[in-house]
């Protein structure tokens, strides 16, 4: 036959293939063009001619039986729903590139010591040092700064970033109005800034004259040179894309000092033809280089780069890909329940089926038929899915906002919509083949025969316990997971952090206002009055003034050599610096070992004394009597290096969740006021939101030209920390708890309908002395066989999982028994639970009603 | 399914009508029905094979036209219809639903009564 002929008549339903094709073959020769178009618009007209039949056959069919749609429609909501708001968080958050032109030339430069102490952050030489190699074409370094912006003496709040001004042609970032910073800007005694689009029309009305506008940011007049576009969004390792509303210019000279002073977070871009693998080739020669060009400063201190998308997105990225693989185990759990469904419906037709297809009807017809009612619920499922979608989205939004980077760009978009399609086919596909492979083709006469004997055929039962085994499994894998999870994230927030958990509110640190941070004898000043007014407030015991509090945005970390003793180079010791006020300690419970506080007598007159915790002690002044010992203080902002005695030993406080305490050192506020403080108080009695507002009141009344800080309690401060980790442990928790009812409703379904099979064979059973305990016992062996199938597969699979996920478990072990053996048992007394009220009906059948059964 | 009021279907589809005409003399394969509607309309309705099978086999499920037992000397290939009582009945009364509307073309002056007889 004609080739095209037999091509266009594949377009048509078989059954006019078979019936009419040899006759259209017969007249080839005289088959035109214009013939081959007819039948191949027949052809099609045909199809969607049986699909309309088969749409209003099935629609027929469904709108009798309300309850079975009801319950699939809501599986199918759930699966397809769970599925399109994860697919459209993980799209926007990872699959999406970065928001910058030529992403994938942005990397981002790491900086580890091989020493004992890891840093991560690099100084402001590392960048600059980075500029001779050949395989960057620009290396830039930032600073996360914030504070006041004075405009037209009205304080706004602000967060910006300082940045070394290559910073701008790294990430391809222009500016809408004037220019973006250039390396003239670093020069000394230059003020210049460039701001955000947000901050030009919030504070100063969107006006294009804005450029060469002074304003004082922190008490520091800076001129405006420059607005960027609208939703810029910035770059770095801690803040992610986080807009800044400012940005300024570091210098472009590093000291000697500078170089062991490392608190940057560090960009770069590849030259072209540059790869990671080249760059970091480059930078071991120039590490060793440096090493020995700066023996102390740059000691075993190694620079690499790593991809930006792996750095910034890699934390989220992992979390994202597993729980997307929990919501498709959901929705394979929801497609096996509602084949299961679909299965006993349609088995309950087989006689119908059997006349169907003696009348003529092709199994294909019929198969086509399932489809399109599974199709359809499907269908519904996706629409109402994606309302759930959309609706869970906004409801989750806050905690998305904290827990992932970029998520204000999580939208249910043309994608998601897509992907909702693509589930819809695939859950249509899963839900309606395996009813289809198990309506086979049994003929009118078997049928018959069977139908009066009301039994199961066996083979369609194995189908369906496979099924609620593959349930059972991916359930019990799920729940393990999160049951993982969600400990570890119990664990985490209760993390001793060697403070007092209650009563304690932290304000964020405000910089301090003046010409170049003020004189320190304004700041002490400053300080004196702002602290006699938290004192003073209603409620409060103890109060205290801080550089840096635990949990805290800040930590500077410096070497603290102790005085008289030598050390090896590398080996000096490295601690957290931190400026206090007396009863910083007091506020937050930490208990003295041995010595003393700081008191009021420790002034800028008297000699200078330092404090150090426990680790400080055992890691550096170990065998001796520390108190007495003395240790270079460094100064920073124009507050001196000096050797201070120490004169105290305090307990450890921790500054992370996930990482041992720190050795630390004090030195007094009042010998060293530092250019910006947040202040602690502890008010047992008094609520957090009027303490905060207080709190606030007393920073206003000091300082009229600052914006007063955020308050955080203990509590919140871990929040913050622990974002994503509770993000992931909600998430998984809610999706394992949907898995697990999925299964527990398909167990349900399928020994309801295993019971109804058999309800003949109960009665006779009863009839012959069988008792109620002998029904309900052999019910209930059958569920508790297909859970131990599925519970030892679902092990494994868990325990696969489980390695897989390893990393983000913290300190606990991924194949913690407790939460297994609690898993295993939860999972067998739901399982039994939920065959219990058709296993019950099955014992109170009466013989004689089974035997009119038919 | 073959009763009551044929008037049920009309108006029929031109090309169905055709078919039916062709038909109505003796019973023919799918190939001579084109051929003969064809002629019949001097070139004016040319049914495509799948148009024409379409039809057949809508007609045959409602009872109008029957396949019926007989090879053919040509080609084994083809198969007969022949019209049913009940699908004479529906061409006749689309063919009085045509008179009548020719004839109130002729009252109207539309059509001269000699064109018309």
């Amino acid at each position: 036959m004609n080739l095209w002929l037999r091509l266009v008549l594949l377009l048509a339903p078989r059954e006019f293939r078979d019936h009419y094709g040899a006759q259209i073959a017969a007249q080839e020769d005289t088959v035109r063009l214009g013939d081959l178009f007819d039948l191949a618009v027949t052809g099609l007209r045909l199809r969607w001619d049986d699909f309309v039949r088969d749409v209003s056959y099935a629609l027929r069919r469904l709108r009798a039986a309300p309850l079975f749609v009801g319950i699939v429609v809501l599986t199918f909501a759930l699966g397809i729903g769970a599925n399109v708001a994860v697919f459209s968080v993980l799209n926007a958050v990872v699959l999406k590139p970065l928001p910058f032109k030529n992403a994938d030339g942005i990397v981002i430069i790491e900086g580890s010591s091989s020493g004992a102490v890891p840093i991560s952050h690099l100084s402001l030489a590392d960048p600059l040092d980075m500029r001779s190699l050949p395989a960057f074409a620009a290396t830039s370094g930032l600073d996360d700064d914030g504070g006041t912006m004075l405009v037209q003496k009205k304080p706004f709040a602000i967060s910006g970033f300082d940045v070394i001004p290559d910073y701008f042609a790294i990430l391809g970032i222009t500016a809408q109005l004037g220019r973006v910073l250039e390396p003239s800007d670093s020069n000394p005694g230059v003020h210049n800034i460039v701001i955000s689009d947000a901050i030009w029309h919030r504070d100063f009305a969107a006006d294009p004259n804005v450029i060469g506008e002074t304003v004082r940011v922190n008490g520091v007049p800076e001129r405006i040179v420059g607005v960027l576009h609208p939703n810029q969004p910035s770059l770095s390792a801690d803040d992610g894309f986080d807009p800044q509303d400012y940005y300024a210019a570091l210098p472009e000279h590093a000291t000697l000092e500078d170089r062991d002073h490392r608190f940057l977070d560090g960009i770069a871009r590849l030259a072209p033809g540059a790869t990671i693998a080249s760059a970091n080739a480059q930078l071991r020669l120039l590490s060793s280089r440096l090493q020995k060009q700066y023996p102390e400063e740059n000691f075993r201190w190694n620079l690499s780069v790593a991809s930006s998308r792996s750095v910034i997105l890699g934390g989220a990225s992992s979390v994202l890909w597993m729980i997307f693989a929990a919501v498709i185990g959901i929705l394979l759990i929801a497609c096996a329940n509602v084949g299961n469904l679909l299965g006993a419906r349609w088995s309950t037709r087989d006689r119908e089926l059997a006349v169907r297809r003696a009348l003529g009807a092709s199994s294909r017809r019929i198969g086509a038929q399932l489809l399109v009612e599974a199709g359809l619920l499907a269908l519904v499922g996706a629409l109402f899915g994606v309302a759930l979608a959309y609706g869970g989205l906004h409801v989750l939004a806050a905690l998305l906002a904290n827990a992932l980077p970029r998520a204000s760009t999580i939208h249910i978009d043309a994608l998601s919509l897509l992907y909702a399609a693509a589930v819809l086919v695939a859950a249509t596909l899963l839900a309606g083949l395996t009813p289809m492979l198990s309506l086979g083709s049994p003929d009118l006469h078997t049928v018959l025969k069977a139908a009066g004997r009301g039994g199961d055929a066996s083979s369609r039962h194995r189908l369906r316990s496979a099924l609620v085994v593959l349930e059972i499994a991916l359930a019990l894998a799920l729940v393990i997971i999160s049951g993982l999870t969600v400990r570890s994230f119990v664990d985490l927030i209760n993390t001793p952090l060697g403070i007092r958990p209650n009563g304690v509110t932290t304000s964020n640190f405000t910089m301090l206002p003046g010409q170049n941070l003020g004189t320190l004898a304004e700041r002490a000043a400053m300080q004196r009055d702002l602290l006699a007014r938290l004192q003073a407030l209603p409620g409060v015991q103890a109060a205290a003034l801080t550089a840096q509090y635990p949990l805290g945005p800040l930590s500077s970390r410096t070497s603290a050599p102790v005085f008289g003793r030598t050390y090896p180079i590398g080996s000096v010791p490295h601690a957290a610096a931190n400026n206090i006020t007396p009863k910083y300690f007091g506020v937050l419970g930490i208990p003295l070992l041995r010595g003393r506080s700081f008191t009021v007598a420790d002034t800028m007159d008297s000699a200078p004394v330092a404090i150090v915790n426990e680790t400080f002690v055992r890691r550096f002044l170990l065998g001796t009597n520390p108190i007495g010992a003395r240790i270079r203080a460094a100064g920073w902002n124009g507050t001196l290096t000096r050797w201070a005695t120490i004169v105290g030993v305090f307990g450890d406080e921790r500054d992370h969740l996930t990482q041992p305490p720190y050795p630390e050192y004090f030195v007094p506020m009042a010998q060293s006021p530092s250019a910006f403080t947040s202040a602690i108080v502890y008010a047992p009695a008094v609520e957090s939101a009027v303490i905060a507002r207080e709190m606030q009141t007393a920073f206003k009344a000091t300082l009229p030209t600052v914006e007063p800080p955020d308050t955080y309690t203990v509590a919140q401060l871990v929040e913050n920390h622990t974002a994503q980790e509770r993000f992931t442990a909600i998430l998984l928790g809610t999706l394992a708890l949907i898995a697990l009812a999925l299964a527990l409703s398909g167990i349900y379904g399928v020994v309801a309908f295993s019971v109804t099979q058999r309800s003949r064979e109960f009665g006779v059973r009863i009839a012959h002395g069988a008792t109620a305990r002998n029904i309900l016992a052999d019910v209930l062996r059958r569920t508790l066989s297909t859970t131990a199938v599925g519970a030892a597969i679902g092990l494994v699979v868990a325990a696969i999982a489980a390695r897989a996920i390893a990393s983000q478990l913290g300190s606990m072990s991924p194949f913690d028994p407790a939460t297994f053996a609690t898993v295993i048992a939860l999972v067998f007394v739901s399982a039994v639970l939920a065959s219990l009220h058709p296993a019950l009906r099955a014992t109170r059948i009466q013989p004689v009603d089974a035997l009119r059964y038919e | 399914m073959v009763a009551g009021d044929p008037r049920a279907f009309l108006p029929l589809s031109p090309s169905g009508f055709y078919i039916l005409l062709a038909l109505s003399a003796e019973e023919r394969h799918g190939y001579s029905i084109a051929k003969e509607v064809e002629e019949a309309t001097e070139g004016t309705v040319r049914l495509g094979p799948g148009t024409l099978y379409r039809l057949i086999k809508q007609m045959v499920t409602d009872g109008w036209i029957v396949e019926v037992d007989r090879v053919d000397s040509e080609d084994p290939r083809r198969r007969y219809y022949r019209l049913t009582p009940w699908g004479t009945r529906v061409a006749r009364a689309e063919a009085e639903r045509l008179y009548n509307a020719v004839r109130t073309a002729v009252d109207r002056k539309l059509l001269s009564a000699r064109a018309f007889a």
